[in-house]
């Protein structure tokens, strides 16, 4: 109730953005060329790199061909689109009318405009409108042209073993990854355009006989109910979509692999590519998927196994330490091992500071190198480590300000953040270590576990696409469980994760997905 | 929004039983089970779980009779309006008891221990708040926590307790076949108080999605809680004999304090303590949860989440006065003997009558 206003999402009420001008308000395509070429030079503004080519027959205005310069493949629109037309009109063969005009656009996905406002629309997405004399019809050639990023390996999660592919910001051919491993029939792929203003294209890929049908259509709605004026990553699209708002923790899966997207996939979950972004989406995300990566299944099992017990492990270090440690210095010196004690007091009478000043220094201080390093240079960069990490800490040691087991304490931990395999897990880590701090800070040992109880509570409250974020833990989902702490082996691995409650649980069969516990 | 699933299964269910039986049943029972019986103390607990399976049999039974409603709901429809709503208003005063003595008891004794220089009020404000945010999750929230943390906590508990053993002495525990009088009877109604929480069950059921599992998930949650607190009796009469027991105000604590690996952990008593105190955090935040629920039946305005912050002031002045007013030890031990007579006595007289009255099955099933 009252919560819930805090908490929980409201119901989205849409943003109304009013884009258009008021001449194309029924966008109905009427006139001669030149009226609708004068439409389209007010709606747009004449841009500088609008280009209208006439093609005149007896005098008379025969067709034209309008595009963006800038946009447009110029070897392309010379050979699908100009050659042809004055081809045809010197050849005089018969009248240029909309049946001809069909024939003799050779370029394929050329799509018939019904109305000024999509023929815009698609002026400004690279395709090149060509209208003839009797303005009997408006046809779009797509003929987009612009500079991509090569396919290269993705930079947040490398690994060492596995496919180096990682997603680049052209939707096409994120997409052409998929299919290319996925040859499926039943690899279902859906478009939708999202944001007023920028059009961007979003793609929802799901195996049909696989995917929770609840959750596709879930997924359509979601995204239906965005209202913007921009898309320019798919952070705004996991924002919008996600069930709790007032949250740290990530409640879809953001990955630049396209093996991971491929596994979710198999696994019956929906991956939302989403164009100009090398990050895409997967629903539903519970909690444990930001633990696992690639490698694990890359490696033998045993190894994979390994390192996520390390990983998980480090998380629960690097969050909970500091409380800990600050909770043990101030509040609780007696919990420690009395030679522990011993040491901690006498490096204490040396330093200035009380405990939690000194370790809040620290830390701020690290905090402040790891931003400046995030977006530097890479030369800068290691100047930035070997001068604040190593020379500022060293001399922060020697001069007092702070001890050496503080440095060793806050590093670890830092260092241990990045334990989490997924950016976004890692972020919400980061933050709510100092919650943790905080509360050790001021009820000692029990106001740690009081936070990391509360912090659990909220987690318990969450939920990805109706599945619970703690699945398979909560609810105790015993197939997953195994495969959880575990890289169960491929040999054993011959069930569907039930926790996205697919409609196949079997990977071979056709067994009925069951329920959460 | 996708539909939500508002119920839970077996596993949630056999979860939350476990965390709330264990961790309000723990701390106290090695005391009272040396204070009442003596060395053979044990016996108390194992007499009162025997009368806990009938127990269950009883809440499972009222819980098929009335498989789509809380006791709150059914409670009129069983005893007539009026008999229904005081009945209801007993019911909640009751886990308000346990609720208010249990948080108190809990924050006093974690005070003690760690926050000796802080005042209660402050323990108390931090409990309280961590409880209410619990609470405010709602059934499955609440549940998934517990099944979260439990394995965890279980493997840690079990550690801390087994490990316990190494000071054991046989000696301490006899004589194991003594029957002194009706000590044993009147220790196991002592006893009974870890099995409070079972009454809990007449309001989740109607959440439950596998009906026909509900006898089975409550004895088992309830028979793995009752081996972990009897393991902790006779370990810690085992370690420090009766007597030796009532010297500490929390003997579960000194008794997982002498549970060590070597060269590899001094002590498991902070592990234990981590364990114990997350799993009392959730059994207090579900019974915190039942309360409100509750009350939000019983008066029909508002629901359970308004419920958790009004409730909020009247349970932080019920911990405050309790401690500045009463020794909770000493009236605990009446709320014991009263508690077990309510219990019992509440669900016979409830089935009773729906027996009678021939109340319950399909008729009322909706």
């Amino acid at each position: 109730m009252f919560f819930d206003k805090f908490l929980k999402s409201p119901k989205k009420k849409p943003i109304p953005i009013k884009i258009g001008s008021s001449v194309l308000k029924h966008g109905e395509i009427k006139g001669s060329i030149d009226d609708i070429i004068q439409v389209i030079l007010q709606s747009t503004g004449s841009p500088g790199d609008l280009v209208i080519r006439r093609f005149e027959d007896n005098g008379d205005t025969a067709a034209a061909v309008i595009y963006l310069e800038t946009l447009v493949d110029g070897n392309l629109l010379g050979q699908h689109v100009i050659e042809p037309i004055n081809k045809f009109i010197q050849e005089k063969t018969a009248v240029l009318g909309a049946s001809q005009l069909k024939l003799i656009i050779s370029a394929s996905k050329s799509v018939e405009v019904d109305n000024l406002h999509n023929g815009i629309e698609k002026l400004l997405s690279g395709y090149a409108l060509v209208i003839i004399g009797d303005v009997s019809i408006i046809l779009a050639v797509p003929l987009l042209s612009f500079a991509k990023r090569p396919i290269e390996e993705a930079v947040t999660e490398k690994t060492i073993k596995g496919p180096r592919e990682g997603f680049n910001e052209t939707l096409s051919d994120n997409i052409s990854m998929i299919r290319r491993s996925i040859k499926d029939p039943n690899l279902k792929l859906e478009k939708k355009i999202v944001g007023e203003r920028t059009k961007t294209e979003i793609a929802i890929i799901y195996l049909n006989d696989v995917a929770n049908p609840d959750i596709v259509q879930e997924v359509h709605k979601r995204l239906e109910q965005i209202k913007i004026d921009g898309i320019l990553e798919t952070g705004y699209i996991a924002e919008f979509i996600s069930d709790r708002r007032l949250t740290p923790f990530p409640l879809v899966q953001e990955t630049e692999r396209s093996d991971k997207v491929m596994s979710a996939i198999l696994e019956g979950r929906v991956a939302i590519l989403v164009d100009r972004s090398s990050f895409n989406i997967i629903v539903p995300a519970t909690s444990n998927e930001f633990y696992q990566t690639a490698e694990d299944f890359y490696f033998n099992w045993i190894t994979g196994t390994a390192l996520r017990l390390i990983r998980a492990i480090g998380t629960i270090i690097a969050v909970t330490l500091p409380g800990f440690y600050l909770s043990m210095v101030t509040i609780n010196p007696e919990l420690l091992p009395p030679s522990v004690v011993q040491l901690e007091a006498s490096v204490r009478t040396q330093v200035p500071f009380p405990a939690i000043l000194e370790m809040g220094i620290t830390f701020f201080a690290f905090e402040v190198l790891r931003e400046a390093s995030a977006r530097s240079p890479v030369n800068i960069n290691m100047i930035l480590g070997v001068g604040g990490g190593i020379v500022m800490g060293l001399a922060a040691i020697n001069a007092g300000l702070v001890s050496g087991i503080t440095v060793t304490v806050v590093v670890f931990c830092v260092l241990a953040t990045f334990c989490t395999s997924n950016l976004a897990k890692e972020q919400a880590w980061r933050w709510i270590r100092y919650v943790l701090f905080a509360a050790g800070a001021v009820f000692g040992f029990i106001g740690v576990i009081c936070a990391g109880v509360l912090i659990l509570a909220h987690m318990a409250s969450l939920k990805s696409f109706g599945v619970s974020y703690l699945a398979p833990w909560g609810p105790p989902i015993i197939v997953d469980m195994a495969d959880s702490p575990i890289r169960l082996p491929w040999w054993l691995s011959y069930r569907r994760p039930p926790t996205y409650r697919p409609q196949q649980e079997d990977r071979l069969g056709k067994n009925e997905g069951e329920d959460e516990a | 929004m996708l539909k939500e699933k508002t119920g839970i299964g077996p596993g949630l269910l056999f979860m939350i039983l476990y965390a709330t039986l264990f961790s309000l049943g723990v701390m106290q029972s090695p005391y009272v089970a040396a204070e009442y019986i003596g060395n053979n103390g044990y016996w108390g607990l194992v007499l009162a779980f025997v009368l806990t399976v009938g127990l269950i049999i009883l809440l499972n039974s009222l819980g098929r009779k009335f498989p789509k409603k809380s006791i709150i709901q059914y409670l009129p429809v069983v005893c007539g309006t009026f008999l229904g709503k005081i009945l209801g208003l007993i019911y909640l005063t009751f886990i308000f008891a346990i609720l208010i003595l249990s948080s108190n008891m809990t924050a006093l004794q974690s005070g003690t221990y760690f926050l000796f220089r802080t005042p209660s009020w402050a323990i108390f404000l931090l409990y309280l708040g961590v409880l209410t945010y619990i609470a405010h999750q709602g059934i499955e929230g609440i549940t998934r926590l517990a099944a979260f943390i439990f394995p965890v906590t279980f493997i840690l508990s079990l550690m801390a307790i087994g490990f316990s053993f190494q000071s054991f002495e046989l000696d301490n525990i006899r004589p194991i076949f003594f029957i002194d009088g009706l000590k044993i009877p009147l220790g196991a109604v002592q006893l009974f108080y870890p099995f409070f929480p079972l009454i809990t069950v007449l309001m989740i059921y109607p959440y439950l999605t596998e009906k026909r599992k509900g006898f089975k998930t409550i004895l088992g949650a309830t028979t793995l809680a009752f081996f972990m607190i009897l393991a902790t009796i006779i370990s810690g009469i085992g370690n420090y004999s009766a007597p030796g027991v009532l010297r500490y105000s929390w003997p579960v604590i000194e008794v997982t304090r002498k549970a060590n690996l070597p060269f590899i952990l001094q002590s498991f008593g902070l592990f234990f303590t981590v364990s114990w105190l997350t799993l009392t955090l959730t059994g207090l935040g579900f019974l915190y949860y039942i309360l409100a629920e509750g009350i939000a039946q019983l008066l029909g305005v508002l629901n359970y989440k308004w419920f958790t912050l009004i409730l909020f002031p009247i349970i932080y002045s019920g911990m405050i006065l309790l401690t500045e007013i009463i020794e909770v030890r000493y009236i605990f031990s009446f709320f014991r003997v009263s508690g077990f007579v309510f219990t019992i006595g509440f669900l016979l007289f409830v089935w009773l009558l729906a027996v009678i009255r021939r109340r319950g099955g399909k008729k009322d099933a909706a």
